[in-house]
């Protein structure tokens, strides 16, 4: 078996092993018994000068031959034949005393089933299931060296793949675009969807109707955290942002697009309302979409002030975005707006106060 | 097409040699409809010929066949791909040269190939004791091969994943290669896979021909549904590199059905598909290109001849025809409806096919129609006669993420109904003609991208609103059917290869 398999089963098969000794079944205990009466009655007859000592040897030798040649049987029928081939040796060894061993062996070791709990904990352990908690796995990874190859090049992007990559690559790229979604794929899956070449067309529609079940409920997640009043304004932005991307892709159901822009929208409305006294605090301006539709907001409210301002906060974070400059704007709702708000859920913490 | 029912009775076993052995997976007599549909047909239009199928399928559960035992065919057999066998009572002893057989097992599930089948045969009969397979695979033997085959292939993954997965793979594997055969004068298989192995095989001991037809392409269909499955565990974390080479779990599966197809492009005699472009595909994949050949699906258009066109005057109507599972992308069609509906307040929707395949997806679709109030409009009617269908219908549509060369289609241009189509298997071909028509007729419909709502629904709309346009595409369908895709020209075709390779000594 190789190290890393050892490794992963070590966990397990250490504590089993230390607790637990290989138990006598009621025929080994029958074995022990006669071998007992058998070595029992050769020391006796020896010791009254019935036998000589060649002789009571010889019977000895006899007894563990026999309890050998059990132990082989077990063997050739495919059964655990440990304790039989323990009372063998012992036997061998102290003679009755042997015998006496393997009695007590017996009479103490109480065989047990196995725990199925913990049998099914080393089995979902050793598998590397995915029942497993976070930690545990990655632990387990980093151990047995499954980790990503920290030396390898930077991966390619999808969509020079898509264009210019061969059919197998094309294909890699989107199943990972459906095992491991995020909204910022689809651009490179429409870009399959409409290929050259028909097999990755058919596997891009296969993605994509693969993804169109979760979705909704990608859109309803991104919706629940945007509304989590421990988040920073930012932050909720960029979770509506996803969940307007999804609504937009193209490949959510109808009713579903419609119900995520409504809350999107009733959302937007709801936090532009509020940012008229209240400090409310845009950490970075580059939410996307929401944004956009933020600012027309302010436009039709005649908010012309706080519209300069969040463009200027843009344009800067636009600019400095990738060197960590990030121009904070602060607007400030109503406090009794905020407050609804607030009751309501919908806005974040930082929001309301 | 012999009625679709339950239970039929398949029983009927000859000792005689037949003339054709059909090795199928996954579908006749077991599954109604397409490639089912596509071999039944096949065996009824040759009633010269005696026929004996072997059917792979998973296990005895959902063997009730859907088709009635046609007159010519002498034998059927089943294959279980996942009967493991039993342990064996006593304990196996290992034989000898069990190392040069999991070598060439090894080498035969990466690379495949006829040379690379024959040594797995041979090493397995110079093993001694010679084990039956199921034996092998349950045996202490098995440890020694699972572990050996490990050790060369995925040391750095979970061996407990690789020992069910190889469990799996050579399961399907052994029991192919231990099946009995049935004597024959040609084996045709009608995919790649373990049919594939086992029609190769076949070719091997018997020395008889081997012809491989395919539809849709196995290889690629498994590598789709591979790359993209949830219950194939990522046992390594490759993040999103294309470039790392360790071998996982799913590597090793497509790997292994890649080999299945080479063993059997290799030991084919000829390798046929429905269109030109799936030759492609086949040829990246291993066939020879002076192996393959075209021989296009054909259909009685004589059924259909008479049928009467859809009244311009009647309620626009149009028709999806097929069984209602995902690869249909039924949903696509309701979404096509339901943005349709808004400009033709009126338009009736009809999905005729089987409800029973995915049930899941029917109530999915079911609720999809609910959610976009279309019940009036949209219509499940499950299996039907689509010739009592048809008259009412002005336009065919269809949705679907794959197919080869879809008989609805052909069905609909018999009947002169233009058909819109996604852009998939031969579709295009057969509604807009292949580059070498001559002369060419034009245009029969309309072709759509895959998983494109609002291009279906545009291409529909035209066609339901300008009735001249839509006779006119009709009538070029109809034409470019009666001319290239009549059931008795393909029905012909094999009936030539068939007794070109009978002959052969």
């Amino acid at each position: 078996m190789s190290e890393s398999v050892r490794q992963t089963t070590g966990h397990a098969t250490r504590s089993e092993a230390a607790t637990e000794a290989p138990p006598l079944r009621p025929t080994d205990l029958v074995g022990a018994l006669s071998a007992l009466v058998a070595e029992g009655c050769l020391i006796s007859a020896h010791m009254l000068e019935v036998l000589t000592l060649p002789v009571a040897l010889v019977g000895h030798l006899a007894v563990s031959a026999l309890l050998i040649g059990r132990y082989m049987l077990l063997v050739r029928r495919g059964r655990d034949g440990t304790a039989s081939l323990l009372l063998a040796f012992v036997v061998l060894a102290a003679g009755p005393f042997g015998a006496i061993g393997g009695v007590l062996i017996g009479r103490l070791s109480r065989p047990e089933a196995a725990d199925v709990a913990r049998l099914a904990a080393w089995y979902e352990r050793i598998s590397l299931s995915t029942d497993l908690s976070e930690t545990t796995r990655r632990s387990d990874r980093i151990l047995t060296g499954r980790i990503a190859n920290l030396k390898a090049d930077v991966p390619r992007s999808f969509a020079g793949v898509l264009e210019h990559g061969n059919i197998r690559d094309q294909q890699t790229v989107l199943s990972l675009i459906a095992r491991r979604f995020h909204p910022d794929y689809l651009a490179a899956l429409k870009l399959a969807l409409t290929s050259e070449e028909p097999v990755i067309r058919v596997q891009a529609a296969a993605v994509a109707a693969k993804i169109r079940v979760d979705l909704a409920t990608r859109a309803d997640a991104a919706l629940a955290a945007a509304a989590n009043p421990k988040l920073t304004s930012d932050a909720a932005l960029r979770h509506l942002a996803d969940a307007e991307n999804y609504a937009r892709s193209g490949l959510m159901e109808e009713p579903d697009k419609q119900r995520t822009l409504s809350a999107v929208e009733t959302f937007l409305a709801a936090a532009a309302d509020s940012f008229d006294r209240n400090p409310r605090l845009i950490e970075s301006a580059s939410a996307g979409a929401p944004l956009d539709r933020y600012e027309t907001r302010l436009l039709v409210d005649k908010r012309y002030g706080d519209f300069r301002r969040l463009r200027r906060a843009r344009a800067w974070n636009a600019r400095t975005g990738t060197a960590g400059l990030r121009l904070r704007i602060r607007i400030i709702p109503k406090r009794a707006k905020a407050a609804r708000l607030r009751a309501q859920g919908m806005l974040g913490q930082g929001a309301a106060e | 097409m012999a009625a679709l029912a339950k239970n039929f009775s398949w029983e009927r076993t000859s000792r005689e040699p037949a003339d054709v052995c059909l090795i199928v997976e996954g579908c006749y007599p077991f599954v109604p409809g397409g490639v089912s549909g596509w071999i039944d047909w096949l065996i009824r239009t040759q009633p010269e010929l005696k026929f004996s199928v072997v059917s792979l399928w998973p296990s005895p559960k959902g063997t009730s066949p859907r088709y009635e035992m046609p007159d010519n065919a002498i034998s059927f057999q089943t294959i279980f791909l996942q009967d493991f066998g039993k342990p064996p009572r006593r304990r196996e002893t290992i034989p000898g040269g069990i190392d040069a057989f999991s070598r060439a097992l090894d080498q035969f599930m990466r690379r495949g190939g006829v040379d690379g089948l024959a040594t797995v045969m041979r090493t397995r009969a110079q093993m001694t004791p010679k084990l039956e397979f199921g034996r092998l695979l349950n045996g202490p033997a098995a440890w020694d091969i699972v572990h050996g085959m490990y050790e060369t292939r995925m040391p750095h993954g979970s061996f407990l994943h690789y020992f069910w997965a190889w469990r799996a793979l050579l399961g399907g594997l052994f029991a192919t290669l231990e099946a009995p055969l049935p004597a024959a004068r040609v084996y045709h298989t009608i995919s790649t896979g373990y049919a594939g192995v086992l029609a190769a095989r076949a070719a091997r001991e018997t020395g008889r021909p081997m012809l491989l037809t395919e539809h849709g392409i196995y290889t690629n269909e498994r590598r789709i549904e591979l790359l993209m499955a949830d219950w194939v565990v990522d046992t390594l974390d490759k993040g999103h590199n294309l470039e790392d080479d360790r071998t996982d779990l799913r590597d090793l599966w497509i790997e292994a059905f890649e080999a299945y197809a080479r063993t059997c492009y290799e030991g084919a005699n000829e390798v046929i598909t429905l269109y030109e472009d799936n030759q492609r595909v086949q040829n990246g994949l291993g066939a020879a290109s002076e192996r393959c050949r075209v021989i296009a699906n054909g259909i009685a258009v004589e059924r259909f001849a008479g049928l009467g066109r859809a009244a311009d005057d009647a309620r626009p109507t149009m028709a999806l025809i097929g069984r209602v599972v995902p690869i249909k992308d039924v949903k696509t069609y309701i979404r096509a409806a339901h943005s349709l509906r808004r400009r033709i307040p009126n338009l009736r929707a009809y999905i005729l096919g089987p409800l029973d395949e995915d049930q899941i997806y029917v109530a999915e679709c079911q609720e999809l129609v609910a959610s976009l109030g279309l019940e009036g409009c949209i219509e499940f009617t499950g299996q039907v006669d689509i010739t009592k269908y048809l008259p009412d219908v002005h336009v065919v549509a269809l949705t679907s993420l794959s197919e080869s060369q879809p008989l609805t289609l052909l069905e609909a241009g018999a009947a002169g109904v233009p058909f819109v189509s996604s852009n998939v298997g031969s579709c295009r071909e057969i509604i807009e003609g292949r580059s070498d028509e001559l002369p060419a007729l034009g245009q029969g419909g309309f072709i759509t991208p895959v998983v494109a709502p609002e291009a279906t629904a545009d291409a529909v709309e035209k066609l339901l609103r300008d009735p001249a346009l839509r006779r006119r595409l009709g009538d070029t369908l109809r034409a470019r059917v009666n001319q290239f895709y009549r059931s008795e020209q393909a029905a012909s075709a094999y009936r030539q290869l068939y007794a070109h390779y009978r002959a052969l000594d």
